[in-house]
């Protein structure tokens, strides 16, 4: 069931850690006249640890949120979120894809009021690409993300670590080898020429912004695309970020 | 019944479908991790080796699913990972991370990623967080605000 | 029982373990003849046996039955053997039904009981529906001597020349520039190392000089109908816009030409101008205009070649025609492609100029590819000095084709073979799951190439990526039981085969089956190799399968020797199953004729009347008639609908069995 109206489910990161990124995706749902209402009060997908415990608990848990949402068309931007919930049978739409697919990056881009010229790294992670039955694009070769970058003005760079694991899954488990694999993430990027990375999950945006070693910023992909809808810079969240972005990232 | 047939039960992946191309372990970003093999681990299936199986290597699976979508014979390596888990789980109980993540489920239906990492890793994380942990320490008493029936419902389905 | 009645022989087959090892033959035969009108049941452990054989004919020549059903096999496979049975007996043909209980009963039911009840009931619907048999009659046609070969690769060449030596007219219809196929653009064949054009040109210069073939380049074949004996075939021939009589290949209108486009002869790594010819060696000897590239078809400007030829050969304003032949035989010899490896994202073909195809390899070492024969890779010219070869990368992969190609892994033996000895400093390695060398020849290969030096590393790699100029493959070697990641200046996919357009094309047109990956269905994988369900079409080389140069000539030998047969013979036997016409039912509206695959229904006298010879008894027209005025015989409506009643009526009472 997908009706006009988006719920919006952020997880739970976003409602800690990753507070950035549930704002802008609001404020980009807002400017571009998409009725959406938050839920916030469903509960936490449960993520692959849920799955690894019990399948058929983390089946039950999805289907509490798709009930939530009701009606409306439920998108969340967090990847992870997306790949277990899809794993567990809801119907739920990645907000990368519903912005890419249903808005479009043709309309984005014509409601575009500021450019941002910026050489970017569009990095994907896994979650949204794999397996295939839920690839909201291409596993190996995505493209979905460089033309919504594209569509804001930004120049995106390809790397190397676009598509691969960003070492969130294992963090618990084996934390410096996590660490490492985030850092190679963004070293890629920088070697690419990357000012900057945009991330389209609430997990890999954590792992690449507090364990990636500060070698580039991490934004949120909704940042740059609410600020060249004309979101002002300090409404983007940028402070609240562990790897500080550099003001002059957004330059007027 | 075999490991094989517990996993095609509770994931519905066929490891006899497995030519042992390797190519799964040569796309996994945590191959050789602690010996961890994918296409071996399926290989100790087929036997039914469950010591070997249940070393608890397959937990350092990262569900990437590179494996999942090159694999010639069409398995899905991440959902093998998950059964097994599941036959694991059933038998000797979550280990401290699963604990850490069902402690958080049941009790708020909510994550909070600072504490259950704090939970799982104890002070390490402090190390490894250096002056940010500071940041995140101020997050630790976020709990969200899950309406109350989901919670309990959260709390029953995940106690089983 | 009356004397007048038809009295059915039920004859169950045992087909050895085939059959009988999941059916309870004798609990069929048993309840076969509880039927009213089944005389004789029996059963036998090949009916199609000589001592089967004669169980029926005796039955039929003492007068005991005059209706025949054999429950055995495929219809596919014996029903001319057993309706000759009957014939010999002096029973008309089509008074034998044959039941299906192989197939589609013992080796696709898991629980015998559940198989027995379905053979039960399967020949009691043949049963009913051998009692509403009509005769039908046998007649024999002409055949026209002619035969048409389509695709003129080795294959479709091998076949060509051998159907011309026996004295037969052939026409060559082949949709490129030239004939000469894929091998035409390979270096050197495996095992023996020797010129692939050295051996292929002199084929493609005899058959373009026989008296007896007829060559149409850049020609389809669009429409056939009509049936064995008699083929009705219509071609298409696109413009070449270059006459190849007047043409001397002197190349002026290549030089003049302005335009450049990436070459589909050099796998794309070579350029070629929209006047060009696809090698030197191409047949016929002319040039080409490319119309998706030339300006002056595109645009009307320009014409620079057509003003420059020597010998006024160019006509820029050609356009296509269509032609019909009449052939008593066709052969299929469309071909493969190439996989298109861009699909394999991991390994960056498409992506990374240096990662290449095995093809791409055969024209970068070949003296009429791009780079006159000295390996260059695409990206800088550089000469590589390790070289990564990956196997299966396209094949025995659900994602790709799940097949095994059978070619590639010699061809990658053949390849670093190539390298050793042209470039001996070069580091060879090979990526593979299993290195398939089982032919004449092959095994001796694969040590001679391993002793070479060239290194092959047991694993599938996972990806492919660039560092700086380097590339890298990542793969898990499993003798070695870690990763490495094997530093290289090119990259050869072995891609493996997949069926040409043409062959998909083709399949369409011909109206003759296809496996699950668009290769043309062999009537029988063991003894029927060449035959199709088209009685008069024969297949062969790489359209029926993957395979290598001497299985594809071997095969189209094969085919021509098939379609001979038919030509030699002069008559072809037509069966009269076929479509008939109730004239006094029929009302003309030719809705018939508008469904008709084969064209063989016409209009005479405003009504509908079917071409026997035309007619491929595939039955289409049936349900079109408005007033049942045309059925198919042996398919008739009141046999069907009598054979689904004594498919339903025979539903037994067993325990606990549901229907």
């Amino acid at each position: 069931m997908s009706g006009d109206e988006v719920a919006y489910y952020p997880g739970c990161s976003a409602l800690t850690t990753e507070r950035p990124y549930l704002r802008t995706a609001e404020v980009v749902l807002e400017r571009l006249g998409v009725p959406h209402r938050l839920i916030d009060d469903a509960p936490c997908c449960g993520t692959v640890e849920l799955e690894m415990v019990d399948r058929q608990a983390s089946r039950r848990v999805a289907e509490i949120v798709a009930e939530v949402a009701g009606g409306a068309t439920l998108v969340t931007g967090c990847s992870g979120c997306y790949g277990t919930l899809r794993r567990g049978g809801a119907e739920v739409t990645h907000l990368i894809e519903f912005l890419g697919r249903r808005v479009g990056a043709e309309e984005i881009a014509r409601r575009v009021v500021r450019s941002w010229p910026v050489k970017v790294a569009p990095y994907y992670g896994c979650q949204a690409l794999r397996p295939r039955e839920q690839a909201i694009d291409d596993p190996e070769d995505p493209q979905i993300l460089e033309e919504l970058m594209s569509a804001v003005g930004a120049e995106p760079v390809d790397f190397r670590m676009r598509v691969k694991c960003c070492g969130g899954p294992i963090l618990l488990r084996r934390p410096e080898y996590a660490k490492q694999m985030a850092r190679s993430v963004l070293e890629s990027a920088r070697d690419a020429g990357a000012e900057c990375v945009v991330t389209i999950c609430n997990l890999c945006h954590f792992m690449l912004d507090f364990y990636g070693g500060g070698i580039l910023p991490v934004l949120h992909a909704t940042q740059p695309i609410a600020y060249a809808l004309g979101e002002p810079i300090d409404d983007l969240g940028l402070e609240e970020h562990f790897t500080p972005v550099p003001r002059g990232l957004f330059r007027p | 019944m075999s490991l094989a047939k517990r996993v095609l039960e509770i994931s519905g992946q066929d490891v006899t479908k497995c030519f042992q191309c390797a190519e799964c372990t040569s796309s996994c970003p945590s191959a050789g991790l602690d010996g961890f093999y994918p296409h071996r681990l399926i290989r100790a299936i087929l036997l039914d080796l469950r010591d070997e199986v249940f070393r608890g290597d397959y937990k350092l699976c990262m569900h990437c699913h590179l494996c999942s979508v090159r694999c010639p014979v069409g398995l899905n390596f991440p959902e093998v990972a998950i059964a097994l888990s599941n036959v694991e789980t059933k038998e000797r109980g979550p280990d401290n991370v699963e604990r850490a993540f069902i402690s958080e489920l049941s009790k708020r239906a909510f994550v909070n990623p600072a504490r259950v990492a704090l939970s799982a890793l104890g002070v390490r994380v402090l190390a490894l967080a250096g002056l940010r942990g500071l940041k995140l320490a101020g997050m630790l008493a976020e709990s969200g605000s899950v309406r109350e029936e989901y919670r309990r419902e959260v709390a029953r389905v995940v106690r089983g | 029982m009356e004397s007048s009645e038809p009295r059915v022989g039920v004859y169950v087959c045992h087909c050895g373990k085939n059959i009988a090892g999941k059916v309870d033959v004798r609990r069929v035969a048993k309840e076969a003849g509880r039927h009213p009108r089944v005389a004789v049941s029996r059963d036998y452990f090949f009916m199609c046996s000589r001592a089967g054989q004669e169980l029926i004919k005796r039955d039929v020549e003492a007068g005991k039955v005059d209706r025949v059903v054999v429950a055995a096999c495929s219809p596919k496979l014996h029903e001319p053997l057993f309706r000759r049975v009957v014939a010999e007996a002096g029973l008309n043909p089509g008074y034998m039904e044959q039941v299906n209980i192989r197939e589609l009963v013992s080796w696709s039911t898991e629980d015998p009981e559940e198989a027995t009840r379905k053979a039960i009931r399967y020949v009691l619907g043949g049963v009913e529906k051998v009692l509403a048999a009509e005769p039908i009659e046998v007649g024999e046609a002409e055949v026209v001597r002619e035969a048409l070969v389509i695709g003129g690769g080795v294959a479709g060449l091998a076949a060509a020349l051998d159907l011309a030596e026996k004295g037969i007219r052939v026409h060559l219809v082949e949709r490129s520039p030239t004939v000469g196929g894929l091998m035409a653009l390979l270096d050197r064949v495996f095992p023996t190392g020797d010129c692939s054009l050295c051996i292929l040109t002199p084929m493609m210069a005899e058959a373009e000089a026989h008296p007896l073939i007829d060559i149409h380049t850049t020609s389809e074949v669009v429409e056939v109908s009509g049936s064995i004996g008699d083929f009705r075939v219509r071609v298409r021939k696109s413009p070449r816009y270059v006459d190849p009589e007047k043409c001397v290949a002197c190349g002026v209108c290549a030089s003049k030409c302005p335009v450049e486009v990436p070459n589909e002869w050099d796998a794309f790594l070579g350029k070629r101008k929209a006047a060009y010819i696809p090698y030197p060696q191409a047949t016929p000897r002319a040039y080409v205009i490319d119309p998706n590239a030339c300006l002056f078809i595109r645009e009307g400007s320009c014409g620079a070649c057509a003003e420059a030829c020597p010998t006024k050969a160019i006509d820029l304003r050609e356009e296509p025609r269509e032609f019909e032949l009449r052939v008593g035989a066709i052969v299929v010899a469309t071909g493969v492609r190439e996989y298109d490896a861009s699909n394999l994202k991991n390994y960056g073909f498409g992506r990374i100029p240096d990662v290449i195809t095995q093809l791409g390899f055969e024209r970068l070492i070949n003296v009429t590819g791009p780079t006159g024969g000295h390996l260059r890779r695409p990206s800088d010219g550089k000469v590589p000095k390790r070289v990564v070869f990956i196997q299966c990368a396209g094949s025995r992969d659900v994602n790709h084709n799940p097949y095994c190609s059978g070619v590639c892994c010699m061809v990658s033996l053949k390849q670093a073979e190539i390298l050793r000895s042209e470039y001996p400093d070069s580091k060879v390695y090979i990526c593979y799951i299993d290195m398939r060398t089982a032919k004449k020849g092959f095994e001796e290969m694969y040590e001679r190439v391993r002793r070479e030096g060239v290194v092959f590393v047991q694993g599938k790699p996972g990806e492919v990526w660039r560092d700086g100029d380097e590339l890298v493959v990542e793969v898990f070697d499993k003798t070695l039981g870690r990763k490495l990641e094997l530093r290289a200046d090119l990259v050869v996919l072995a891609a493996g085969l997949s069926p040409s357009e043409g062959t998909l094309k083709v399949r369409e047109v011909l109206n003759v089956g296809a496996d699950l990956h668009g290769f043309l269905q062999e009537l029988h994988p063991k003894l029927k190799p060449v035959e199709t369900s088209r009685p008069g079409i024969f297949i062969c080389g790489g359209a029926q399968g993957p395979k290598d140069i001497p299985d594809s000539v071997a095969q189209a030998k094969a085919a021509a020797s098939a379609a001979a047969t038919v030509l030699v013979r002069g008559r072809v036997e037509v069966t009269g199953e076929r479509a008939y016409v109730d004239p006094e039912l029929c009302v003309g509206c030719m809705a018939c004729a508008d469904e008709c695959p084969f064209g063989a229904i016409v209009e005479r006298e405003g009504r509908a009347e079917v071409v026997p010879a035309a007619c491929a008894g595939c039955g289409i027209c049936q349900p079109v008639c408005p007033t049942g005025a045309i059925t198919r015989r042996v398919y008739g409506v009141e046999q069907v609908m009598r054979q689904v009643a004594g498919l339903l009526e025979a539903a037994p009472a067993s325990p606990g069995g549901e229907v």
